[in-house]
């Protein structure tokens, strides 16, 4: 291509790309007087603030959870199941203890109290347990826990103890816990981002008939389509930024996190263009909107209880779109986790993401003439 | 070359026909009236003459464009005023017109002259859904000609608008045919026709009846003749249906 093809064809690809930002811009203008708008993200927002605060509903700070692995003879057990300082849940495995503490989604604390303690009793020294917490917990929180575990482990006793503190537990690649929270939450926000708010912006313009409008100016079926992905990508790293606020102490690798998180909404924002063109009234909306909606996010909840079902229904679970985006943002949280382990998922989302913008591109230019 | 040429121009809906084979031409800074009741065809003429619909058959040319093969390069050279109005009624006068401009790659700065030119100046800021019907249509026709069009499209522009206002707006294409742009005018009031357009096409159930200037057209029938008698005469029913 000579120079001036080159020139040309930069110039007919800024001019697009001014196209695209200049519809992208208005419809985000025109969202902070949009009632409907303003009400889907605060329904959104409230729900992400709603998950995040969950497990302080049942986190009694007073009363602590203690995992603990007691091989002593010293009836530490039974002493702190009756001192009524922690809720005390034994485990008969030391192996188990870091699982069970990935798992935590408030303030945990793993202890293994070894027979070493028997004979620090015996010999008047001060006995020390091992001790495991999540990674993601402040330091104010680690502080209290490990004080509080101290005083309770000690009153038990009977004399003082000290816990060391073991190397941060990171979160397991798939757990439960405060990570698959995390990761539930950012789902169920770029879904409903997704499927509530990006057809709103179709589907307005089509009503308004300001669509006619817009394609006899130079704004193409594509550069329109692209303008909306935008806007419905703005207000997805709206959620992004404000979860990521939310469950910031998960969050260890941020660009990755950021890419993965974006993917999805790019995926969804995909999904609401289509059902946009699908939809034609904002009340079909409501009704297809859940049709669509549900499948994505119920998944997710199913996954909790996988084991019960069939085969084929684990498959299933495993790889609905909205349980592949939810483990992937899991995964990010997890310095365990290595890409390669998640090709498939990536390919996945990828895909489908390409399937759905072709999908929107045809449709639209079908509808178009 | 034409502003417009159409050459059997035709678009079917399940077999029925909206516009059959129409072929006509303008010519540059022409006010040209495409009359006819509701149902004539007109709507779906300017449709498909700014590529907004794909002819069954036939072809139409616009500044030289065109309309399936050049469809994106016609629209730098129309704007088109739709029969229903078509803004961003949340954001204001001015917003709606600082957005057309950078859809067509403008400086925003011309939206300033343009309110003036539409006499919306002191109203610019005012979100549109609460403007009156005809300052809504001086907006559409604002936002039609920001990017100085060769030919503008307008499609019933004084429909539903009090008989002050659409004289007003009827001022206003005129002066637009002074200033050398080609207007392509669809309505079904013969009056409007008659006065603002220098050559007349009459339509009926798609096809062109009648193709003059509305002093020859209504010589042809007798003195004091009007558009509406040409009408009748043509195709044995009023325009606005059976007496």
């Amino acid at each position: 291509m000579d120079t001036i093809g080159i020139q040309t064809t930069m110039k007919q690809t800024h001019s697009r790309l001014a196209i695209i930002f200049a519809i992208a811009r208005k419809d985000m203008y025109e969202a902070i007087s949009n009632k409907r708008v303003v009400s889907i993200l605060i329904i959104a927002l409230m729900m992400a603030f709603f998950y995040r605060y969950l497990p302080n509903l049942h986190y009694d700070s007073a009363q602590p959870t203690v995992f603990l692995h007691d091989a002593s003879e010293s009836g530490l057990e039974e002493a702190l199941e009756n001192g009524g300082q922690v809720t005390l849940r034994s485990v008969h495995d030391p192996s188990h203890i870091v699982p069970l503490i990935q798992e935590s989604d408030a303030p945990e604390i793993g202890l293994i109290a070894s027979s070493d303690i028997d004979q620090a009793l015996a010999n008047g020294e001060t006995p020390v347990l091992e001790g495991y917490m999540v990674h993601w917990l402040s330091e104010r929180q680690v502080e209290n826990l490990l004080a509080h575990s101290e005083r309770a482990v000690s009153r038990a006793l009977g004399t003082a103890v000290r816990i060391e503190l073991q190397e941060p537990v990171p979160l397991a690649p798939e757990t439960y816990g405060l990570g698959f929270l995390a990761a539930t939450t950012s789902l169920f926000t770029l879904a409903f981002c997704g499927v509530a708010l990006v057809p709103n912006l179709m589907i307005e313009e089509r009503q308004q008939k300001t669509l006619n409008a817009l394609l006899v100016s130079p704004a193409g079926a594509v550069d329109i389509l692209l303008g909306k992905a935008l806007t419905g990508l703005f207000y997805s790293m709206i959620f992004i930024v404000v979860i990521g606020t939310l469950f910031y102490p998960l969050i260890i690798r941020p660009l990755v996190t950021l890419l993965i998180a974006a993917s999805a909404a790019s995926l969804f924002t995909l999904l609401g263009l289509l059902l946009s063109q699908i939809i034609k009234q904002q009340a079909q909306l409501s009704i297809y909107g859940m049709g669509v909606f549900l499948p994505l996010l119920l998944p997710q909840f199913l996954s909790v209880m996988a084991e019960l079902f069939p085969t084929w229904l684990q498959i299933a679970i495993k790889w609905a779109p909205g349980t592949v985006a939810a483990r992937l943002i899991l995964a990010s949280f997890s310095s365990q986790a290595r890409l390669g382990n998640y090709v498939g998922e990536l390919a996945y989302l990828f895909i489908s993401a390409a399937l759905l913008l072709t999908a929107n591109v045809i449709l639209l230019r079908r509808s178009d003439r | 070359m034409y502003a417009i040429e159409t050459c059997k121009l035709t678009r079917k809906y399940n077999g029925t026909f909206a516009v059959n084979g129409l072929s006509f031409h303008v010519q540059p800074g022409e006010i040209f009236g495409f009359l006819g009741p509701n149902g004539a065809g007109k709507t779906t003429t300017i449709k498909m003459l700014t590529g907004q619909l794909r002819p069954t058959s036939g072809r139409a040319e616009v500044m030289g464009c065109d309309i399936v093969e050049e469809r994106q390069a016609l629209k730098p050279h129309i704007g088109v005023v739709f029969e229903e109005p078509n803004l961003y009624e949340r954001l204001s006068g001015r917003d709606n017109l600082r957005f057309a401009a950078r859809l067509y790659g403008l400086n925003v700065d011309c939206v300033d002259g343009m309110l003036e030119r539409i006499g919306l100046v002191e109203n610019a800021r005012k979100r549109v859904k609460h403007y009156s019907s005809g300052m809504k249509q001086r907006l559409l026709i604002g936002r039609a000609l920001l990017h100085k069009p060769q030919v503008l499209f307008l499609d019933e522009p004084t429909r539903g608008l009090d008989p002050g206002v659409a004289r007003a707006i009827r001022l206003m294409i005129a002066e637009l045919a002074q200033d050398g742009v080609t207007v392509f005018l669809t309505t079904h009031y013969m009056e409007e026709a008659d006065r603002l357009s220098s050559r007349v096409a009459i339509l009926d159930k798609g096809n062109i009846i009648a193709l003059d200037t509305p002093s020859a057209m209504k010589a042809a029938h007798g003195a004091g003749a009007t558009l509406e008698d040409v009408f009748l005469a043509k195709t044995g029913h009023s325009l606005y249906g059976p007496r």
